[in-house]
């Protein structure tokens, strides 16, 4: 069969494509349970009806993984790679429809993890199934559907590929957000994190004296503008990147409604660290002065740029806040995210793919958020591409949503790719 | 009757007294559950043992309150008030001996509770225990009661709501005034201006913190503002001026005060305490932008000023900052704590008692913290003061102790007092 062919049976099968991504939805999977049996029984089913082989795979009971495999002609495998659990819906009030309704509605699937991944599940889902109706296809392909991603993958990609259980010779994520046909991307890597904890020890005192104790909450506050000064430390970063690092910044700056600030963040965001403060706790009761405050730092970091650098500046300007009872815990390994060599042939056959399904060759960029590509690289050693089935912004947002011309372009691409990789 | 007898009975109790305290210290009570049973159980135990009768007032299933009666020759009644909960032991490792030993040591009980307030319902209970075997002139009602730490809900402040406490005066066991040179009344006490500052922003995936509005960005910025609150001049009525200035000045007795916190106790009661920011909270998730955070301040007002010309000076403040998002939100009413006048009766029958048992004239101040004395005023109209046997400087923090000479001395003064009332 043609690629032709194969691009008339998915727009045939548009419709279909749907129904798997609300009924995904329909079975939440949100943190912080992350809960994944519903949605593997529907998958389960899905493919035992279609007689595609598929398998179970769990670490835990409550958050199972599933693979679906299709036979192929050689030994080459291709691994498609998705997640199941979502993030929180927050605060139903901000939802138009109920977060998991999964209503279909203005050609669009709306509700917590349309866009992340859900979608992009029911688009792997519907193009698994094209390829069983093959007659042969030249590579062997697992749709492996996981859990935990949102969390670190635990129980999921991160144990899978731990355990060798994931195998292959390339792998697909399908975590990752498209703008649509006109201006396709594929994401070469991602960054990767250098968590801060800073922490901050006081001596209690009753509220009414407070001059008696020493406040913890107050020594932090002192110490976190320090911290926040590593967001001007620009990172080493490897030459063969720059051009992608430029052409992902021109990606981002296209993005609607960007104000000033915003553009002058996107402009920074790869050669200096990201800093968000986003967790802050201290005290225990109104009327006493607390002994322990503690901050937590979101710290992205490029891929290819020295993490341990960045961790010994932040201990330096902790120091520097010249507070002894303030301390700093980083979390930084020897690398950062990971990100592939652009002119693989795994890279320019997904790009040709890419091309043939939307007519426009795709730009190479770099994921500011992490994915379970870090874990697939990391333990399995497999080479990581990322082609995002998501609406862009829509991630983790109220009023999540995903258009049905995403899902039917993603089902194209990784329903495309096993006929056109060869290693 | 000779004081002198009274005195030398509970003097002889002493080892008895510090016993008592340290029983009630072993029986945990502390916020959040400010569970009293264990304390009235031992109460009424030491009491049914003299053949003493007791009587238990319970709104709250585990927060007991109890009262012990002795009669006295004429039909007025006084009574006294202490509570029986304490606040939380906070960090273990910054305890010398374990919060809830109850450890006798160095002529000390050491513990949580110990100073806030169980050494005084021990002094209390042997007071009553040494005038239950005389008879005198008034009668005087001991009350035990819970929840004084969170405002009273189950305790004084119902037990005075519904006139279930009697009598024409009360004394209110919460407070320093046995120690050497440290001899005082509370004549009064701050109340407190309940202080939030809210900061609302908006979510965003922790990888591009730029799409979001960081909450606790935002409050970290007007905090600074909110702050200058402690620099808002109190205007208090004229009668209050003396005993502003020996409040201070009793405060500034304390050897040990560094040149910041003298600094900080001669401006305690002329401007509002602290503001000392106890609880700071914000966020959910490291790598989400927090929509959400929050600081509760601990502010304290003199008796007789205005809270509500404070709370507009605040709303002025947090305006100044100009931060989109951020409110304030404060508790202010006419009234705050409360003071009695120098020249009661009252206060000159409780100096005379206290000059008797110390040989010296105690100061008249004003507690900087809360007491139930807020509510026995404001139900019962009732006159109210302050004195026990508490060390002032340990207050709701790590190595609580209590003297055991300021157990009896506080003792002789309970004992003492139904003689000399009115007198």
């Amino acid at each position: 069969m043609s690629v032709e062919e194969i691009l008339a049976k998915i727009e045939d099968s548009r419709k279909e494509l749907t129904e798997p991504c609300s009924q995904l939805i329909q079975r939440p999977s949100q943190h912080p349970e992350g809960k994944t049996d519903r949605c593997v029984t529907y998958i389960k089913d899905y493919f035992d009806e279609l007689d595609i082989p598929n398998e179970i795979h769990k670490n835990k009971p409550e958050k199972p993984n599933i693979v679906a495999r299709i036979r192929g002609t050689t030994d080459r495998r291709i691994m498609w790679l998705g997640h199941l659990d979502v993030v929180p819906e927050g605060k139903p009030e901000n939802w138009t429809y109920p977060p998991y309704s999964g209503t279909i509605k203005d050609n669009m699937v709306w509700g917590r993890g349309s866009s992340d991944m859900k979608g992009a599940c029911a688009a792997a889902m519907v193009a698994a199934k094209v390829l069983s109706e093959l007659d042969q296809v030249p590579n062997n392909v697992d749709f492996w559907f996981t859990a935990d991603e949102e969390v670190g993958g635990t129980d999921g990609a991160h144990w899978l590929a731990e355990k060798q259980i994931f195998k292959g010779d390339v792998c697909i994520i399908g975590d990752g957000s498209q703008r649509g046909a006109a201006v396709p991307s594929i994401d070469l890597g991602c960054k990767g994190g250098a968590g801060t904890r800073l922490m901050a020890r006081g001596k209690t005192a009753h509220g009414s004296m407070p001059y008696l104790g020493e406040n913890a909450i107050d020594k932090l506050i002192g110490a976190i503008p320090y911290v926040k000064r590593v967001a001007d430390y620009r990172l080493e970063l490897p030459q063969e990147l720059e051009p992608v690092i430029q052409s992902s910044i021109e990606y981002m700056l296209k993005g609607e409604g960007l104000s000033p600030q915003q553009r002058e963040a996107i402009k920074r965001i790869f050669h200096y660290p990201s800093v968000s403060l986003n967790i802050l706790n201290g005290g225990v009761k109104s009327n006493v002065v607390p002994d322990y405050a503690e901050a937590q730092f979101d710290i992205r970091l490029t891929p290819g740029s020295k993490p341990l650098k960045v961790k010994k500046r932040i201990l330096e300007l902790v120091k520097e806040a010249g507070d002894p009872d303030v301390t700093a815990n980083v979390r930084a390994g020897e690398t950062a995210g990971y990100y592939e060599s652009p002119n693989t042939p795994f890279a320019q056959q997904l790009s040709e793919t890419v091309r043939m399904v939307t007519g426009n060759k795709p730009i190479f960029k770099i994921l500011t958020g992490g994915t379970d590509a870090v874990s697939v690289k990391r333990f399995a050693g497999i080479p990581c591409l990322g082609f995002g089935a998501g609406m862009e912004g829509q991630a983790h947002a109220p009023d999540e949503r995903n258009s049905i011309d995403l899902l039917e372009l993603s089902c194209k691409v990784y329903g495309v790719f096993p006929l056109i990789y060869k290693g | 009757m000779e004081f002198k007898e009274l005195s030398e009975r509970v003097e002889a109790l002493r080892k008895e007294l510090a016993e008592v305290c340290s029983q009630l210290v072993q029986r945990p009570s502390q916020h959040p559950e400010g569970k009293t049973d264990r304390c009235v159980a031992y109460i009424k135990n030491y009491f049914d043992e003299l053949g003493i009768k007791t009587e238990v007032y319970t709104l709250e299933e585990g927060k007991p309150n109890i009262v012990v009666r002795i009669k006295g020759k004429s039909s007025s009644t006084i009574f006294w008030v202490g509570h029986l909960d304490v606040v939380p032991e906070g960090k273990l490792e910054n305890w010398t001996y374990p919060p809830y030993s109850g450890t006798i040591k160095d002529n000390m009980v050491w513990g949580r509770g110990s100073s806030d307030m169980k050494g005084a319902c021990a002094s209390a209970m042997v007071a009553a225990k040494v005038l239950s075997e005389y008879q005198p002139t008034h009668s005087i009602d001991f009350w035990f009661t819970a929840d004084e730490e969170v405002g009273g809900r189950v305790g004084a402040r119902w037990l005075a709501e519904k006139h279930i406490f009697k009598g024409e005066a009360c004394i209110i066991g919460d407070g320093g005034g046995s120690s050497p040179g440290l001899v005082n009344i509370g004549v009064g006490n701050k109340g407190g201006l309940g202080m939030r500052l809210i900061a609302r922003g908006r979510t965003a995936h922790g990888s591009r913190p730029y799409l979001g509005e960081n909450a606790i960005d935002k409050l970290l910025a007007v905090i600074p503002y909110a702050r200058r609150i402690g620099d808002y001049r109190l205007e208090l009525p004229s009668e209050l001026a003396p005993i502003v200035k020996s409040s201070s000045e009793f405060l500034l007795r304390d050897q040990n005060l560094t040149e910041a916190q003298r600094l900080a106790a001669k401006s305690l009661y002329d401007y509002p305490t602290g503001p000392s920011l106890n609880i700071l909270n914000g966020g959910v998730k490291s790598n989400v932008v927090p929509d959400y955070a929050e600081a509760q301040f601990d502010v304290r007002l003199t008796p007789g000023c205005d809270a509500r010309e404070v709370k507009a000076r605040l709303e002025e403040l947090v305006a100044e900052a100009g931060v989109p998002g951020v409110t304030v939100v404060a508790s202010a009413s006419r009234s705050v704590g409360y003071y009695e006048p120098a020249d009661s009766p009252f206060v000159a029958s409780l100096s005379g008692a206290v000059r008797w048992v110390t040989g010296v004239r105690p100061a008249l101040t004003i507690a900087p913290w809360g007491t139930d004395a807020v509510s026995v005023k404001r139900f019962m109209g009732v006159p109210c003061l302050i004195y026990g046997p508490m060390v002032e400087t340990r207050l709701h923090q790590p190595d609580e102790y209590v003297p055991i000479d300021n157990l009896v001395t506080a003792a002789k003064v309970y004992a003492v007092y139904p003689f000399v009332h009115g007198r």
